[in-house]
């Protein structure tokens, strides 16, 4: 029985040493290997990475909704894992570059699977806070674009959060005019009854519009008396990037006449604001609550 | 004649067989950092790694690996042979060398789990959850100056508890040995002195 026990221990001893020793022979030549293995190494030197290594988003196009009050941007990122990635969110704020004042947050639209290798585009929304929009109009008049900074970036790749404290610039259109129309010129008709208001809008979007109809009320600044109803003239395309003339008119209701006659007496020219504008673009239908101030001729 | 089987034995044994064969496709414990992003299987008997897409395992770990196989495996067949023959000369030997096995490889595999994630704690700064999940702050010193939280989830898979399983019968069938009838010491024989006080009043 003694020799069942030796037996026994001798058995120990081989099935614990004898794989080990086997081992150091075989990587004898590179006993690093035994430990780090070639695939850790790789991994190391970034080359098991299929792109070489890993690059951080480019940033790609900054598009404002018809309404301008919000902005997607679009960033580009491509994956060196031999991998698919899943990014299921990104969050951010957008800051002024120049008075690092926050104009809003980002957020990644919706969840995005990037394949092994592949390229794949990010579409993150802003929207403006309202302080943005004082922002714009107080310290930046007449600006298209507004110089950004994307800060506090957090992103979410398979549930492993990034969080970046760098800037990364961007260039932004302008929040409120971007979309609406600039005024050219009113021009009213002989009888005076009428009149034909001009505006200029210069489309931002890489696709072409189409304004089907515009619908406002023209109001007297000084009394706030509504002195007309304007619409559209025609349907008008304008092509991406491109500007073009859009035309309403407006006609003078009996009352506004009165108006003119009893509050306006020997006046030629009026401050009067465009109110209550509806704007049908590419089918949507876009309520404007801001108020356009234009010179209209009365006679 | 009856035969007398330690059934405890034999259900350790069985469960020993079973487990090794087990342990090549499920883990004894699982750690998954970020959603599957990086992965690590581990067992006694069998260990893997997943970074980003790409197994690999380390060959000191996989001779280690092979080195508890092997033993386990012997242990496993010493503890059938024992049951099947708990009377024999050689059967003591057998149970001493087998139902040890699952017991030290279960208490080491714990021990060694938990001594590495404190040791990942104090020399890394990241906390690695036993079971469960947590969120870590990857060290700033990895990262460049961004900062990287990861989920990482870690638990215990079914392998593990019949390792403990395993274990609990190899040590039932320890102390049923002495249980066993057929095997159970003889009474004392009686002494010479005794014997000659008996003797007369057995004349009688």
């Amino acid at each position: 029985m003694r020799v069942l026990g030796v037996f026994f221990v001798l058995l120990n001893v081989i099935t614990l040493v004898g794989p080990v020793l086997g081992v150091v022979l075989a990587y004898q030549d590179n006993l690093k290997a035994m430990v780090i293995p070639p695939q850790v190494e790789n991994m190391m030197s970034g080359s098991l990475f299929t792109g070489g290594k890993v690059e951080l988003p480019r940033f790609v196009s900054a598009t404002p909704d018809l309404a301008g009050r919000t902005v997607t941007l679009v960033f580009e990122f491509t994956n060196p894992f031999n991998y698919d990635l899943m990014v299921k969110s990104i969050s951010a704020d957008v800051e002024c570059s120049l008075h690092g004042f926050t104009l809003g947050h980002a957020s990644l639209v919706q969840p995005t699977n990037i394949s092994a290798g592949a390229t794949a585009k990010l579409t993150i929304r802003c929207e403006w806070t309202e302080e943005a929009e004082n922002h714009f109009q107080t310290e930046h008049p007449g600006a298209t674009n507004i110089d950004a900074n994307v800060v506090r970036l957090a992103i979410n790749v398979n549930d492993i959060t990034i969080e970046s404290d760098e800037k990364y610039p961007i260039s932004v259109p302008k929040a409120g005019s971007t979309v609406l129309p600039q005024f050219v010129s009113a021009t009213p008709d002989v009888a005076g009854r009428t009149v034909t208001i001009v505006l200029s809008y210069t489309n931002p979007f890489d696709y072409d519009l189409m304004i089907d109809s515009i619908s406002a009320d023209i109001e007297c600044s000084l009394h706030g008396f509504t002195l007309g109803h304007a619409s559209l003239v025609q349907p008008t395309n304008i092509a991406a990037g491109a500007t073009a003339e859009v035309v309403i008119q407006c006609d003078w209701t009996q009352a506004a006449v009165d108006h003119f006659h009893a509050e306006h007496t020997g006046a030629t020219r009026l401050a009067a604001k465009v109110v209550n504008i509806e704007i049908k673009v590419n089918g949507v239908t876009i309520q404007v609550d801001q108020a356009y101030p234009i010179d209209v001729p009365i006679s | 004649m009856r035969r007398d089987f330690n059934w405890f034995g034999l259900a350790g044994g069985a469960a020993i067989i079973c487990l090794i064969f087990v342990s090549f496709f499920v883990p004894w414990w699982q750690l998954v950092v970020g959603d599957g992003l990086v992965t690590a299987n581990v067992s006694p008997l069998y260990t893997d790694f997943n970074f980003v897409g790409y197994w690999f395992t380390i060959p000191l770990l996989w001779a280690l690996n092979l080195g508890s196989v092997l033993s386990m495996a012997a242990g496993g067949v010493a503890m059938l042979i024992y049951s099947i023959y708990p009377g024999k000369s050689f059967s003591k030997n057998l149970l001493g060398f087998g139902y040890k096995k699952p017991l030290i490889s279960v208490l080491l595999f714990v021990i060694i789990l938990v001594v590495l994630t404190q040791m990942i704690q104090a020399l890394f700064s990241l906390s690695v959850p036993l079971v469960g999940s947590a969120t870590s702050v990857l060290p700033e010193t990895m990262t460049y100056g961004t900062i990287v939280r990861v989920l990482i989830s870690a638990n215990f898979q079914w392998p593990f508890y019949l390792a403990t399983v395993a274990a609990g019968l190899c040590i039932a069938g320890k102390f049923y040995h002495k249980k066993i009838p057929n095997i159970s010491p003889p009474p004392p024989a009686p002494s010479p002195a005794k014997a000659k006080e008996v003797t007369p009043s057995a004349q009688e």
